[in-house]
């Protein structure tokens, strides 16, 4: 538990019970810069509960958030997003009378801190770099659209490129492909595989889809009923005996 | 709704210059055109457009609603009258500290009232401005109490109609031009994010409660300066003008004018004005007749006049297009078609 070598995320003994339920019981977890970490684990497990504790949409009961060295438990979203977190969420989370553009050149803006600029026109500010990020998932065209009015796969591309343009050093997924035809999902596991080899961005998500977890993640971090079960490489967790009962037994075969 | 949002950005430039440039030659050729109670009409109606459109800010671009602008209209107008009836303080520099009272009060009252949300943050500012109401009203030694304050003496320049219109009419077309820049800037984008997804502002980054106290600031600040007109126009002040009926004032027009749109309410509070003076001339029951036009306006037009104003022109640009099958600009339009029904 002492090791700092060189962990971008480290969580220490992270507790979060909603009355008497115990959601999130004690996990230890430590993210090397440059991975891809899954966390999966039964529905309930308390792998969302964790994102929100990680990414301070909930304040933990217990224990302590490092990122970078930095202590950031309990701090509030805008501040970890700041510190260089940032998060897509499970269920589409967009701005939906901005358009495809806005929506990313805010999040731009945000990032850079630009936001309290009373006079100036936006229109005009950071617009290579929004166009570099919609081109980069695949957005270009509908960027003049609603963010309301594109298809559901549009969507979680426009959640994934708000999230990329936080420019963070550590992305959270939540369920990147929930929702996504086997085909969207190929394509969407692709595109987020190489932005993240091309910047250089860690990676910790959660998901359900097994084939997506061993064709991305470097190593699998397993829960269950709010507790780590098991860590290791994907094939140390595919020969894990235990986790073969608790969860892919009963949920592949 | 979402036309109302797309419009904006959409309008080409040289239909906008013409129509400021028709805009200015109204507002210019208007003291010739009208008589002076006339004339005062429209001083009531850029008093009440400036008032909706500051109100606005909160209301349609950061999706707060506030039940009590009133009070910062209200402290905005006293702040004015007890200036010169106390002091002697001209009533010129009584509007500009009207703006910095209002921008001081509203500071702690917005600190206070955005701890809850939605109908909560709705129903606190409805009671503080409800206190500020029973303060203004209570308090005789001051302000007077339910006597008000009246004979307010304005600049001898202000005297004649015409020159108080054209002074009410700078200040006023002044300060929605600051607001409509705000809403322009990137400041006024987050505030556009928090009002469509508080909950994904704050992981883009922004500091919600942060920004949505400076935009309840801004809000009030020119709500204050309209106050701070309004005692120019009516040259008294009295305790109602904090009332919360006085507050439903904004919300009514900007509903009326649609709320998406920048100037909607100000179209709309220009129809409430002109309704009220037309409707009590050969009516008692106006308030029944304001009510069935807004009733009517939710169920047909949720977006108001504007998006009314946007059906029309995406009509008129549908029957240019089949006649110019190959112009450009036209087809790059949105059309209303797209809207949900």
């Amino acid at each position: 538990m002492s090791a700092m070598d060189g962990a971008l995320l480290q969580v220490r003994g992270l507790r979060k019970w909603f009355g008497g339920l115990q959601a999130v019981d004690g996990v230890d977890l430590s993210v090397r810069p440059g991975e891809a970490r899954a966390i999966i684990g039964p529905n309930g497990a308390g792998k969302t509960t964790l994102f929100n504790l990680i990414s301070g949409h909930l304040r933990p009961n217990a224990g302590q958030v490092l990122f970078q060295g930095r202590d950031i438990t309990g701090r509030p979203p805008h501040a970890i997003v700041h510190a260089g977190i940032g998060r897509a969420f499970q269920i589409t989370s967009i701005f939906s009378r901005l358009s495809v553009f806005e929506s990313v050149q805010m999040a731009l803006l945000a990032k850079q801190k630009r936001t309290m600029s009373f006079f100036r026109p936006r229109a005009r500010l950071v617009v290579d770099q929004t166009t570099a990020i919609l081109e980069a998932v695949g957005l270009g065209e509908q960027a003049k659209m609603p963010a309301g009015a594109i298809s559901h796969g549009d969507q979680r591309a426009l959640e994934l490129a708000i999230s990329l343009a936080a420019n963070p050093t550590l992305l959270m997924l939540d369920e990147p492909t929930a929702g996504m035809s086997p085909w969207e999902t190929g394509r969407t596991m692709e595109m987020i595989r190489r932005i993240a080899r091309e910047q250089g961005i860690t990676l910790l998500f959660c998901e359900h889809d097994m084939e997506v977890v061993f064709g991305t993640a470097d190593r699998i971090t397993v829960m269950h009923q709010g507790r780590v079960l098991a860590e290791g490489t994907t094939n140390e967790i595919r020969q894990n005996t235990a986790v073969q009962e608790v969860y892919l037994g009963s949920d592949e075969q | 709704m979402r036309t109302a949002l797309r419009s904006q950005t959409t309008a080409t430039p040289r239909s906008r210059i013409v129509l400021s440039a028709v805009a200015a030659l109204i507002a210019l050729a208007l003291p010739l055109l009208l008589q002076e109670s006339e004339l005062l009409l429209v001083v009531e109606m850029l008093v009440l457009a400036l008032w909706a459109v500051s109100y606005n800010l909160l209301l349609g671009y950061t999706g707060l609603v506030s039940f009590g602008h009133a009070a910062y209209y209200g402290v905005g107008a006293y702040t004015v009258a007890l200036l010169w009836s106390k002091y002697g303080i001209s009533p010129l520099i009584g509007l500009v500290a009207s703006a910095a009272v209002t921008a001081i009060i509203s500071f702690f009252t917005g600190l206070f009232c955005l701890r809850s949300v939605r109908l909560y943050f709705a129903l606190l500012t409805l009671a503080v401005s409800q206190v500020m109401f029973t303060i203004v009203f209570e308090w005789y030694d001051f302000t007077g109490g339910d006597n008000g304050i009246h004979g307010i003496e304005l600049p001898g320049f202000l005297s004649s109609a015409p020159n108080l219109y054209f002074f009410v009419l700078v200040v006023s077309v002044v300060c929605m031009l600051i607001i409509k820049a705000i809403v322009n800037s990137p400041f006024g984008g987050a505030l556009l994010c928090i009002r469509e997804n508080r909950q994904r502002a704050a992981f883009i980054g922004i500091d919600v409660k942060r920004y949505e106290l400076i935009a309840f600031i801004i809000s009030s600040t020119f709500s204050g300066i309209a106050g701070g007109l309004y005692a120019f126009y009516d040259r008294q002040v009295f305790a109602g003008l904090l009332n919360w009926t006085k507050s439903a004032e904004p919300v009514l027009v900007s509903l009326i004018g649609g709320m998406y749109s920048f100037f909607g309410p100000a179209v709309g509070a220009a129809l409430f004005i002109f309704l009220n003076a037309f409707l009590t001339r050969y009516t008692t029951y106006s308030a029944l007749a304001l009510g069935a036009l807004l009733l009517m306006l939710a169920l047909v037009f949720p977006g108001g006049l504007a998006e009314l104003a946007s059906l029309a022109r995406a009509r008129l640009l549908r029957r240019g297009q089949h006649e110019l099958e190959t112009d450009e600009t036209a087809a790059a339009q949105p059309t209303a078609s797209e809207r949900k029904p």
